[in-house]
């Protein structure tokens, strides 16, 4: 690209700021759920309000990534498709607690809900699979590649370090499923970092 | 391909293949030994993470049945090797950290402190990994490689998933993080040895 003169002003994407509501009350729910801070409309209001947020947050990255250059149709089917993991996840994980406590420990019916919990988390993996095999413009593919080899890199640094500490007993326990959440965070930093660099 | 040496190779009499097994096995073994009170609880860690040592060897035959097949590069050589010692180093620091923190009950900056002797070697693995792929001129092997690494991950992802969900509802024990890195270098060899094979 030509330099016609001084690079235009620093303008902070929309996105960015509906992924900070987004986690905000992502972070506001989890905090309620682990010290039972809200009372009871308060508390479902709050997961409402993370799934509310999930929209505007899915529209303004997919029409931040239209503004940055043509999508491809790989893409746009691998924004719906995870849009839809990720809605399933949180109404799954929002309902599956009350349902638990209404089952006898151990029963067959609170093992399939335990597998009905993690199919969301498992059709989004498998989403990322599609996706990786169907996209045909070079420069995306190898974007979402590097970015989720970064994601890897951060889950096995931060469980690892996570691990140790919990053995200290310095950190609370994590459950299982936590290097998914690192692993979206580490993978989304990268590729913005990755997307920075490229311009 | 390189087909002219028929037999399998070994090391200490064991092909890759009997390595991957003996490493499951006692991957299994030490989760379930170091949950059920057979072990103090202290020991639990050591128990998690003897089965490391196994990696060695195994990759050692992993690495003589890739070269018997032809499937190798000055770059990968390199990367190997770094892999073995960092493993190496990992084992061996992983070791020193939970002996000292044992030892010393360490707390704050200087628990932070080990905690960061344990995990630099984990560095090392991301860093050997990340010059290979910037290395690597042989698109095949590059391939391979950003495809087992995927594989890898999408492993790790996939057992955390459903083990966390049992974990939410009680039905299966807490545990520490420290399975992820034996997982990862589990799903990695899953994903080497599939390309291998779909390759052939």
């Amino acid at each position: 690209m030509p330099v016609t003169g001084a690079s235009p002003p620093f303008r902070a994407p929309r996105s960015w700021l509906w992924t900070i509501a987004f986690v905000a009350a992502m972070a506001a729910m989890v905090l309620d759920a682990r010290l039972g801070l809200l009372a009871s409309p308060w508390h479902s209001l709050l997961k409402v309000l993370v799934l509310v947020l999930g929209i505007p947050l899915m529209v303004s990255v997919h029409r931040q990534s239209e503004e940055e250059g043509p999508v491809s149709p790989a893409l746009t089917a691998y924004n719906l498709r995870m849009g839809a993991a990720f809605a399933a996840c949180i109404m799954i994980l929002s309902i599956a607690p009350g349902v638990a406590q209404r089952l006898p420990p151990g029963s067959a019916a609170l093992w399939l809900l335990a597998l009905a919990a993690a199919a969301p988390l498992c059709w989004g993996i498998w989403v990322t699979v599609r996706y990786l095999a169907q996209e045909s413009d070079e420069y995306l593919r190898h974007l979402t590649v590097m970015s989720t080899l970064a994601g890897l890199a951060v889950v096995l640094v931060a469980t690892t370090l996570w691990g140790f500490l919990d053995d200290l007993g310095m950190v609370p326990e994590a459950w299982a499923w936590w290097p998914l959440p690192v692993f979206a965070v580490g993978m989304t930093v990268a590729r913005a970092w990755l997307k920075a660099r490229s311009r | 391909m390189d087909e002219t040496c028929t037999e399998t190779p070994k090391v200490w009499g064991l092909t890759y293949w009997g390595w991957a097994a003996v490493f499951i096995v006692a991957m299994i073994g030490a989760s379930f030994a170091s949950r059920s009170g057979l072990v103090p609880a202290g020991a639990a860690i050591w128990v998690q993470l003897a089965p490391l040592v196994l990696v060695a060897p195994m990759a050692h035959a992993q690495l003589g049945l890739f070269r018997k097949h032809g499937v190798s590069s000055p770059a990968l050589t390199r990367h190997n090797r770094a892999m073995l010692l960092t493993l190496g180093a990992f084992v061996v620091c992983m070791c020193l950290a939970v002996y000292l923190s044992r030892a010393y009950r360490p707390t704050g900056l200087a628990a932070f402190a080990l905690a960061l002797l344990a995990i630099a070697p984990v560095g090392g693995i991301v860093w050997s990994a990340a010059r290979y792929l910037r290395e690597e001129t042989d698109e095949f092997l590059r391939h391979r490689a950003v495809n087992a690494l995927l594989v890898s991950l999408a492993f790790v992802l996939i057992v955390g998933s459903l083990w966390g969900s049992l974990q939410m509802f009680g039905l299966a024990a807490p545990s520490l993080n420290l399975w992820v890195l034996p997982a990862w270098g589990f799903g990695f060899g899953l994903g080497n040895l599939w390309w291998w094979t779909r390759d052939r």
